[in-house]
C-alpha cells in the first residue's frame, strides 16, 4: 500500500499545474457551498426564529371559515332557510368560550411552557395629520412574557407601563415611524371600527425586525381594548408557547381536538414561507451542486489525461508485478487527494468569505431588516461541503483508474519504441 | 542444470493470424539464450507469453515444474514480480522519479519495507551498473545508455531467478550496446538466467544458446 501511494503522489505533485487547476475547481465549489449555506440558511433561521418567537408556536384562534350554510346558499339562494348540523352557534365564532378554563389546564401541562389570552382587533390610529390601520392586539403582559418573547423587542422595555397606564400602548416600531413618532409620549387618537375615538399615549416601540409586524401592530392592555371594542371580558385568541418547537403541529392538532377551535402551529402559519425556503434552498443547493460536478470534470479530465499520457507507466507496472486494483487504487488516490486538498482549500476559502460577510454593514430592509448578512456559521456546513468534494473527487476519479486498470501491457510495449 | 521454466507447443493466434504455431522450450539456471528471426517471426509474442505478460491461445508453461494458470492474474503478477526481470527496447522508467526510486518499485511491490534494506539494494545494483552519483536524476537526466542501465537494475532489483530482454540494445549504439552486453554476461555468469531477443548476430553470438524463430516456430 505504501508503495501505491508513494508512487500516486510522485505521479500528481509531478504535474503541478493540472493537479493545482483542478484543486482549484473543487476548493471554488466548497467555498460557494459554504457561502451560500451560511447566508442562505443563516437568514432562514433568523427569519423562523424572529417569527416564530413573536408569533407564538400555537395560536388558538375562530376559525376563518366561511359560512357552514355557504353551499346551501350557492345552491338554492340566499334566502334557504337551513340548520347544517355540527355548525357552531353565532356566539361560538368571534369569542373562545370559556378560555380561563384552558388557561388554567395549559399551565399545568409540562408540554406547554406559558399561555396568553390576546383580543385582536382593527383601528385607525392617528397621528397629527397622518393616518394608519392597526392590528391591535390586547394583552395581559404577567402573561403574555410566558407564552411569547415580546419583551425582548420592546425598545425601551417598558412592556409594564401597559398595565400602570391603561391607556397607554406599544407601537410597531416602522407603524410610528410612518406616523411621523421618533419618541415615546407622543399621543395619538385611535378610532374603533364602531366609530369610538380614544386618546392613548405610546409608551414603548415594538421592534421584532420583521417587517409586516413592525408596520402594524399595537400592543394594548386587554381590559382597554375590551372596553374599545365593546366585548367586555371576551378573548379571541390564546397563544401557546410549548417545550418543543418541533412538537408544535401535533400539540396543535391536540389542542384543536380538545378546544374545538382552530389551533393554528407556527409551522402552519408560516407554511408559505417555509415552502419559499425549500425552494430556496432547492436553488441554492442545484446551483452548488452544477459547480461540484464542474470541479469533478475537472478531476476527471485530468485524471483522464494522466491516464492517457502515463499508459507506459501503468505498463510497465503492471509488468512488474502490480495487480489491476492496486493500478486502480493509485489513480483514485491521486483523485482523492486532490478533492482532499481542494475540500481543505474550500472551506478556509469558505471560512474567509464568511469572515467578510459578516464584516459588512448596510441596512437590509425586506421580510426581515437586519444590518447585515445573518449567517448561520455552524461547522455542519464545512463538514458537509468537504463530504460531498470526497465524493465527488471519488466519482471522478474512479473511471479513468478502472480505465487504466483495465490497460493491456503487451498492447503498449508492442506499440511504443 | 534444473529447468526453471519450460514452453510446451505454445501456439498464439490473434483473429485470423497465426502468430506462433507451436514452439517449445526450455530455460535451466545459468541459461544464456539469445532468439533470433526476421521481423514479424514472433520472438516477441513468444517472450511475452513466457514472461506471463500473455496468455497463450494454447500450450503450457511451466514453471518451477507447476503448470502456470493463466487465469489466475493475481498469482501471474507475483510470479512476475518474484521471479521475472524484463528489460525492453525503450526503458519505461517513470519520469516522475529518480533513477533510485525508480528501482525501488518492485522491491516495494514486494513487500520491501526495510528502508536499510531497500537502500543497500538499490545502492548495490546503482554501483554494480556504474550509475553512481546519478541515483538522483531524472530518467530525461540521463543518457540512452544510462537510462537502459536504469532499467536493467530495476529488473533485477527483487533477484529474478530469469531476465528476459527484448532487444535491449535496440535503441543503443555500439558502445552502450558492448556495455549492456557486458552487464549481462557478468550477470550470466554469476549464475543468472538470461533471455535474449535482439536483431544483432554479433551479439547474439557471445551467448551460449542462440535460437531463431521463422514464421512461428523455432528453426534448427
Ligand atoms: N494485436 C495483433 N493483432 C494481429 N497481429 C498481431 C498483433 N500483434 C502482433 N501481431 C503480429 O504477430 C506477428 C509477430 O509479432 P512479434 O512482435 O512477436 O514479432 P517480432 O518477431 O518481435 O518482430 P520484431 O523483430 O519486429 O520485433 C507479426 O506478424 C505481427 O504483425
Ligand atoms: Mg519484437
Amino acid at each position: 500500500m505504501r508503495s501505491i501511494l508513494f508512487i500516486a503522489f510522485k505521479l500528481l505533485t509531478e504535474r503541478k499545474r493540472q493537479a493545482l487547476v483542478s484543486t482549484l475547481g473543487v476548493a471554488i465549489g466548497v467555498a460557494a457551498f459554504i457561502a451560500m449555506s451560511s447566508v442562505m440558511n443563516g437568514f432562514q433561521i433568523y427569519f423562523i426564529k424572529q417569527a416564530v418567537d413573536i408569533n407564538a408556536h400555537i395560536t388558538l384562534k375562530i376559525e376563518e371559515t366561511d359560512d357552514p350554510d355557504r353551499i346551501l346558499k350557492a345552491v338554492y339562494g340566499e334566502n334557504i332557510v337551513a340548520d347544517v348540523l355540527g355548525s357552531k352557534p353565532k356566539d361560538l365564532k368571534d369569542k373562545i368560550i370559556g378560555y380561563k378554563h384552558y388557561l388554567d389546564k395549559y399551565e399545568k401541562d409540562d408540554r406547554f411552557i406559558g399561555i396568553a389570552p390576546h383580543l385582536t382587533g382593527q383601528a385607525i390610529v392617528n397621528y397629527g395629520t397622518k393616518e394608519k390601520s392597526a392590528t391591535l392586539i390586547g394583552i395581559e403582559p404577567a402573561l403574555e412574557r410566558r407564552a411569547s418573547v415580546v419583551d425582548d423587542y420592546i425598545e425601551f422595555g417598558n412592556l409594564d407601563k401597559i398595565v400602570t397606564d391603561r391607556n397607554s400602548i406599544i407601537m410597531g416600531k416602522l407603524l410610528a415611524r410612518d406616523l411621523g413618532i421618533k419618541e415615546p409620549g407622543k399621543k395619538v387618537t385611535l378610532v374603533s371600527p364602531s366609530g369610538g375615538i380614544y386618546t392613548l399615549k405610546v409608551v414603548d416601540f415594538f421592534n421584532s425586525g420583521i417587517t409586516s409586524l413592525d408596520q402594524s401592530r399595537v400592543y394594548i392592555n386587554l381590559r382597554t381594548l375590551q372596553a374599545i371594542l365593546d366585548k367586555p371580558s371576551q378573548v379571541n385568541e390564546l397563544i401557546i408557547r410549548v417545550k418543543d418547537v418541533d412538537q408544535a403541529e401535533s400539540l396543535a392538532g391536540e389542542i384543536s381536538e380538545d378546544t374545538g377551535y382552530y389551533a393554528e402551529s407556527w409551522q402552519r402559519a408560516f407554511s408559505n414561507f417555509l415552502q419559499i425556503f425549500k425552494m430556496q434552498n432547492w436553488i441554492t443547493y442545484m446551483m452548488v451542486f452544477a459547480i461540484l460536478i464542474v470541479s469533478a470534470f475537472g478531476i476527471f479530465n485530468i485524471m483522464m489525461m494522466t491516464v492517457l499520457e502515463k499508459k507506459r507507466d501503468i505498463a510497465i507496472l503492471k509488468a512488474i508485478g502490480y495487480e489491476d486494483g492496486e493500478i486502480t487504487k493509485m489513480f483514485v488516490f491521486q483523485g482523492l487527494l486532490v478533492g482532499l486538498i481542494g475540500a481543505l482549500l474550500g472551506c478556509l476559502l469558505g471560512y474567509l468569505i464568511q469572515v467578510w460577510l459578516a464584516s459588512l454593514k448596510f441596512d437590509l430592509v425586506g421580510i426581515i431588516r437586519a444590518s447585515g448578512f445573518v449567517l448561520d456559521r455552524r461547522p455542519r456546513y464545512f463538514v458537509l461541503g468537504f463530504i460531498f468534494a470526497m465524493v465527488f473527487a471519488f466519482f471522478a476519479s474512479f473511471y479513468p483508474s478502472w480505465r487504466a486498470s483495465r490497460l493491456f501491457p503487451v498492447d503498449i510495449f508492442r506499440s511504443s519504441v | 542444470m534444473s529447468v526453471i521454466l519450460e514452453g510446451r507447443d505454445i501456439r498464439k493466434s490473434i483473429g485470423e493470424n497465426d502468430i506462433l504455431n507451436g514452439i517449445s522450450i526450455q530455460i535451466s539456471t545459468g541459461d544464456f539464450i539469445s532468439i533470433v528471426g526476421a521481423s514479424g517471426s514472433g520472438k516477441s509474442s513468444l517472450m511475452y507469453i513466457l514472461g506471463l505478460l500473455d496468455s497463450p491461445t494454447s500450450g503450457e508453461v511451466i514453471i518451477d515444474d507447476k503448470k502456470v494458470d493463466f487465469g489466475d492474474t493475481k498469482l501471474l503478477s507475483k510470479i512476475r514480480n518474484k521471479k521475472i526481470g524484463f528489460v525492453f527496447q525503450f526503458h519505461y522508467l517513470i519520469t516522475e522519479l529518480t533513477a533510485y526510486e525508480n528501482i525501488l518499485i518492485p522491491m516495494l511491490k514486494n513487500g520491501v519495507n526495510d528502508r536499510e534494506r531497500l537502500k543497500l539494494r538499490s545502492y548495490e545494483l546503482i554501483e554494480s551498473l556504474g550509475l553512481k552519483g546519478k541515483e538522483g536524476r531524472k530518467p530525461y537526466q540521463l543518457s540512452g545508455g544510462e537510462q537502459q542501465r536504469v532499467a536493467i537494475a530495476r529488473a533485477l532489483a527483487n533477484d529474478p531467478e530469469i531476465v528476459m530482454a527484448d532487444e535491449p540494445t535496440g535503441n543503443l549504439d555500439s558502445k552502450n550496446s558492448a556495455m549492456v552486453m557486458d552487464v549481462f554476461l557478468e550477470l550470466n555468469e554469476k549464475g543468472r538466467s538470461i533471455l535474449m531477443i535482439t536483431h544483432e548476430m554479433y551479439l547474439a553470438k557471445e551467448t551460449k544458446k542462440v535460437l531463431e524463430i521463422k514464421d512461428g516456430l523455432m528453426a534448427s
